[in-house]
């Protein structure tokens, strides 16, 4: 596409509509400024550090991003909400861009990011595709974070659908020629993005996938069937998350029990 | 007084060299299902944060001050405001202000809690609305006016990255409710045909968005 006729490609376009952009040159910097980055801003995380900035986003997100249906003290009671199945109801529901447009958990989630990732990162440089919608806050948290530290590093976008006007592409921003894609999403969980989205990396954009792919949380645990998260039939990468179910409390009565308190959700809910 | 005329002229490269992609005959297809010779890809810029740092230091240059004697919420119009959310509450950050963001879908989603806004919107704070690009202000418009319909306040100023007309100050009224629209960028400030910008830089366009 990037060949025919009428495109203005400037010196990048090859086959697959990609430009050149600076994939070799971005590798090269990347190894630089990760060794800067290790010295100079007290990265990776102490395990305190660490201990601190994970119980600090488990806990939020057990408080702000879990609906849990159930009465409350006082009277009020939170009804079970519809599923994405025509006639079914959830008691339990995440609602993770509560926590990834918060400033405190972005910035705790890329430090926790970068700690895992920055050793991997500096042997093998990649780049981030994050999934629209819900992967975009955590994809933006992962590069700014980077870039604080001064390490380069490239996100772009797998769309659900492609875009209506334009070139219909399936993918937005700029995507790097010569970095494996690492998969970015909020949740692994029964719906399939992810792996759709990976599918389109390799067969659209020829890219590998890198060996990992992070959510933030792995919906698995005591009492979740491993039959609702879809990337356990993924053939050959390893899923990285830093909660799973286990982390949270599943009802109003364990969230009590936990806290002291009834769960509620600071702001309004529209 | 800080000058961010660097800040301007670098971001405005970037966005003329990498995010316009260009044909010599129509061949991109538009909103209204016209044929165009250019589209603006924003998300080649949205996504790079050396270009969003730029880009939050000039909002919140201008804006700043007003955050700071009265504080705003920011809301972004699904999709391409959501970059431009996290980048100016992640530099917001930066500089010591906390800034609540959330983002404003374009149907409200269809299970569950049938959220109109994904994140959390604070009770009695301002919204600022905030797009990467802007034509008609019809997306900002209908993000202000679901603000509006929850009872929200609208922030009196909105904010895009770039026009993709001859402005960079515009307005609308959300009900009786002024909102002046403030871009960084008009399309005057860019080569859009490849004549243009191989007249400007002598060198032909390089285009940087995936288009597959």
């Amino acid at each position: 596409m990037g060949n025919d006729e009428g495109l203005q490609g400037g010196d990048g376009d090859g086959p697959r509509g990609l430009a050149k952009g600076d994939g070799g040159g971005l590798a090269a910097w990347s190894h630089a400024a990760l060794e800067m980055a290790e010295t100079s801003v007290g990265w990776p995380l102490s395990p305190a550090e660490w201990r601190e900035h994970w119980e600090w986003c488990r806990e939020y997100i057990d408080r702000e991003v879990v609906y849990r249906a159930g009465p409350r003290e006082g009277g009020e009671t939170h009804p079970p909400i519809p599923s994405k199945k025509p006639g079914g109801m959830y008691v339990w529901q995440f609602y993770l861009r509560r926590a990834t447009y918060n400033s405190e958990f972005a910035h705790r989630l890329g430090l926790l990011f970068w700690d895992h990732f920055g050793p991997i990162y500096k042997r093998a440089p990649f780049q981030i595709c994050a999934c629209w919608p819900s992967g975009a806050p955590i994809g933006m948290a992962i590069v700014m974070a980077a870039y604080d530290m001064g390490v380069p590093i490239n996100l772009f976008m797998a769309r659900r659908e492609p875009k209506h006007i334009g070139m219909d592409n399936w993918f937005d921003g700029h995507v790097e020629l010569n970095l494996p894609v690492l998969m970015v999403d909020d949740a692994a969980a029964s719906t399939e993005y992810m792996k759709v989205a990976s599918a389109r990396v390799q067969a659209k954009l020829r890219l590998p996938l890198h060996r990992c792919c992070f959510t933030v949380v792995n919906k698995v645990g005591f009492g979740f069937s491993k039959d609702a998260q879809h990337t356990e039939n993924y053939l050959d990468n390893m899923l990285v998350s830093f909660f799973n179910m286990n982390n949270f409390c599943h009802t109003v009565r364990a969230f009590r029990e936990r806290y002291g308190e009834e769960p509620k959700w600071t702001g309004i809910v529209q | 007084m800080i000058d961010h005329s660097e800040d301007w002229e670098w971001c405005r490269q970037f966005i003329d060299h990498h995010c316009v992609l260009r044909t010599d005959r129509p061949l991109l297809i538009g909103p209204d299902g016209s044929l165009n010779t250019w589209q603006f890809y924003m998300p080649v810029a949205t996504l790079n944060p050396q270009f969003m740092a730029r880009i939050a230091a000039q909002f919140w240059h201008r804006f700043g001050g007003n955050f700071d004697t009265k504080p705003f919420q920011i809301a972004g119009a699904e999709s391409g405001g959501v970059p431009v959310l996290n980048a100016l509450q992640w530099f917001a950050r930066n500089q010591g202000r906390d800034v609540n963001v959330f983002e404003v879908r374009k149907k409200a989603k269809a299970y569950g809690l049938k959220n109109w806004f994904e994140g959390r919107v604070l009770e009695g704070v301002p919204v600022m609305i905030v797009d990467d690009i802007t034509a008609s202000m019809r997306t900002l418009h209908t993000v202000a006016g679901r603000v509006r319909a929850v009872k929200l306040q609208v922030y009196p100023y909105a904010f895009a990255i770039c026009s993709c007309r001859s402005w960079r100050e515009n307005g609308f009224k959300v009900g009786e409710q002024p909102v002046n629209v403030t871009t960084l960028y008009r399309i005057d400030d860019f080569g859009m045909t490849p004549g243009e910008y191989v007249a400007r830089y002598k060198q032909p366009p390089r285009f940087q968005g995936a288009t597959v």
